[in-house]
């Protein structure tokens, strides 16, 4: 007879008493008590998707992140469009990589970190000319790296590869799990950070100017005058400085700052090659001038005598650090393999757009597709590449190959999605309107997005002038979707077409 | 056998915590604002991925700091009536939508194809406690429910708000609230159960 309160027991809605002889119930009753543990076990999917789409980012470092956006807003005009660009950036491009560079202002620096337990050091390799890491050692902090004159001083430390270039001067001001955190004194650093959710954040501090990194490939450099450069090769860079607030920087750019001035340019191929180089392993000067044995040098600051070694050789960084074997440092990865991949592999293409290799993911598509036209799968990268690579047309020509070439499901969701890349990118209400015509003259089971689609239509048809249309179009939807959240939009849209505010 | 979450009886005092944790937010003290983060942000990201489940991790953080930042301008009309949860709910959706505007649908579309989401490792995997694909497999099960039961279902499952709560922060009648859960519910059980079923390859 218990079994009729299955719903309401599942809905939460009966008392403790009726709740315990449930339960009791459903102890001896096999059809209750599976449809209870199905019940719990979809609840943990849910739990979980929620739960694993959370930064897993230590609170601590979440909380000071809150607080000096929260600050910087208390003492500064808001710049909403900063924040919206930025939005846009990051949701256009879905990036594995964010990079912040902050200001060290007088409202950030009133907040201090909280720190509980000190999380594992991070172990810190030299790497030979011939792009062998050594073993790693947990490093000191406090001490500057100094490249030597015409020779490039290259490290491993967890997930960054760094490459300094001759006659650069780095700071280590942390380096452990949470967090390896660089100071960058004179010249230029240029960074490999694998993208990873777990690996430490990884920051260059430049004067006034912090870059964060979660996964991408950079290189900041300064001069004496005070002036940051900023070069990525991959992922998409934020630069806030006191004159550079919420600049984004894509892959393929540069932004160079220099008191209240700043000039955005493209990446040039050469700029590119000093980038790999560094990382690579050409060297940066003419060869012929470093001397047979390199010398690295370890300046230690403040008081202690500098040391000297050969790039190649571990250098004993911690000699000192008691209680921090070395084996709890984290291994230096190998050198990562660039070589591209011959044969089509769409899984592998898309780790690597992923990664952020739009450039070359898109010739390699381009390629592909060039030989075998109608690879419904290839077309669907290609989007993505495009939509990355923040071509809009381009994106929206991939879709509307796929919606020949695809499966009619495909080919469905790829007028969709067309018809969304010409209304919100390209500005191009006739084409989303037929698009949406289209779609809609589908049978209504195979449209998933029908509702938005009807919606999308209307505001087209706005933008092109057919407002009687569009009119009649919104009160079917007001009706039929009453008490919902796309009645709401249609309602208001409706007033604005008729000129009464919306309810 | 694992009951279902409840509110239990220390709402009142949760909530209390809360409007007092408002009120110093709204007087400018700056720490309210992490107690009220590091209480809600799961209840936020909830909200969020209910409006657009293809949101990837590194983005989704992003958007739960806009909407405590902008919870701080909104303090002041902070009015202390129900529970504070429903209030947010309102609140974080608004911020929300003005935060994601059309992107929403796109990023739901993009969620078919798991393209933006980087393929979770084993170790990844292990710690979720569920395979990868079966994840993905939520996101498009989602992404296929009407926006409303999907919203309603994340909130009453993953935060376990009660229907009246969400009745009142949806403004629907609590019937409403309740069929449109119900009707959810079969949805993802069958979509589960026809997931058992060996699936002819795409």
């Amino acid at each position: 007879m218990n079994c009729g309160k299955l719903e309401v027991y599942l809905e939460r809605r009966l008392s403790e008493l009726e709740r315990h002889q449930f339960r009791r119930h459903a102890d001896g009753c096999p059809e209750c008590r599976e449809a209870v543990e199905r019940h719990a076990a979809q609840a943990a999917l849910l739990r979980s998707f929620v739960e694993d789409r959370l930064d897993s980012t230590p609170e601590p470092e979440r909380l000071r992140a809150l607080r000096e956006r929260s600050a910087r807003r208390r003492t500064r005009a808001p710049r909403r469009w900063v924040w919206g660009a930025a939005a846009a950036a990051l949701l256009a491009a879905g990036l594995a990589a964010v990079l912040v560079v902050r200001t060290q202002g007088t409202a950030s620096r009133s907040v201090a970190p909280q720190r509980e337990a000190p999380p594992p050091a991070l172990g810190l390799a030299w790497i030979s000319p011939s792009g062998e890491a050594g073993p790693s050692r947990a490093p000191e902090v406090g001490r500057t790296i100094a490249a030597p004159t015409a020779v490039p001083v290259r490290l491993q430390a967890g997930p960054a590869r760094i490459g300094l270039e001759p006659e650069g001067r780095l700071g280590l001001e942390r380096a452990d799990a949470e967090r390896l955190s660089l100071r960058l004194d004179h010249g230029a650093v240029v960074l490999d950070v694998t993208p990873s959710g777990a690996g430490p954040r990884v920051e260059v501090r430049a004067g006034e100017h912090r870059v964060s990194v979660v996964g991408t490939r950079f290189r900041v450099s300064r001069s004496d005058d005070g002036g940051v450069r900023v070069e990525v090769d991959r992922g998409t860079v934020r630069v806030d400085g006191p004159f550079a607030e919420g600049r984004l920087v894509r892959a393929g750019r540069s932004l160079a700052v220099a008191g209240a001035r700043s000039s955005e340019a493209p990446l040039t191929p050469s700029d590119r090659a000093r980038i790999l180089a560094l990382l690579e392993g050409d060297t940066v000067a003419p060869a012929a001038a470093a001397p047979a044995v390199p010398q690295a040098t370890i300046v230690v600051t403040p008081d202690a005598p500098p040391l000297a070694a050969a790039p190649g050789e571990v250098v004993a960084l911690a000699p000192e650090v008691a209680g921090e074997p070395p084996a709890a440092a984290v291994p230096a990865g190998p050198v990562r393999d660039r070589t591209p991949a011959a044969p089509f592999d769409p899984e592998a293409l898309r780790e690597r757009l992923l990664a952020g290799e739009t450039g070359p993911v898109t010739e390699t598509l381009a390629a592909h597709l060039a030989r075998q036209p109608r690879d419904a799968e290839a077309w669907w990268l290609m989007a993505a590449a495009r939509r990355r690579g923040r071509d809009p047309s381009g994106e929206r020509a991939a879709y509307e190959r796929l919606i020949d070439v695809g499966s009619p499901a495909d080919a469905n969701r790829a007028r969709f999605l067309a018809a969304v890349v010409s209304q919100d990118r390209l500005g191009d209400a006739a084409a989303a309107a037929d698009h949406l015509t289209t779609y809609l003259a589908l049978p209504a089971a195979q449209q998933t997005h029908g509702v938005e689609a009807r919606l999308r239509l209307a505001r087209a048809w706005i933008t092109l002038g057919r407002t009687a249309q569009a009119a009649s179009l919104l009160r079917a939807l007001v009706e039929e979707e009453r008490g919902q959240e796309p009645a709401e939009e249609a309602a208001r849209l409706l007033g604005e077409i008729e000129g009464t505010p919306a309810p | 056998m694992q009951a279902p979450a409840d509110n239990g009886p220390d709402s009142e005092a949760a909530d209390e915590a809360d409007a007092e944790a408002m009120r110093r937010l709204a007087a400018g003290d700056p720490d309210a604002l992490g107690e009220l983060y590091v209480r809600h942000r799961r209840l936020v990201a909830t909200v969020v991925l209910g409006m657009a489940p293809g949101f990837a991790r590194g983005e989704l953080e992003d958007v739960i700091q806009d909407v405590f930042l902008a919870l701080r301008d909104t303090a002041r009309r902070y009015r202390e009536q129900g529970r504070f949860r429903g209030w947010l709910v309102v609140i974080a959706g608004r911020i929300a939508h003005r935060r994601l505007r059309g992107d929403t649908v796109h990023r739901r579309a993009l969620c078919r194809y798991g393209e933006e989401l980087p393929k979770p490792g084993p170790a990844a995997a292990a710690e979720a406690g569920a395979a990868p694909d079966l994840r993905l497999d939520v996101c498009r099960l989602l992404d296929e429910l009407p926006p409303i039961q999907r919203r309603l279902l994340l909130l009453f499952e993953v935060e376990g708000l009660s229907g009246e709560e969400l009745a009142e922060a949806f403004d629907l009648p609590p019937n409403t609230v309740w069929s449109h859960l119900r009707r959810a519910r079969t949805a993802m059980r069958r979509a589960l159960a026809a997931d058992d079923e060996p699936e002819v390859p795409r």
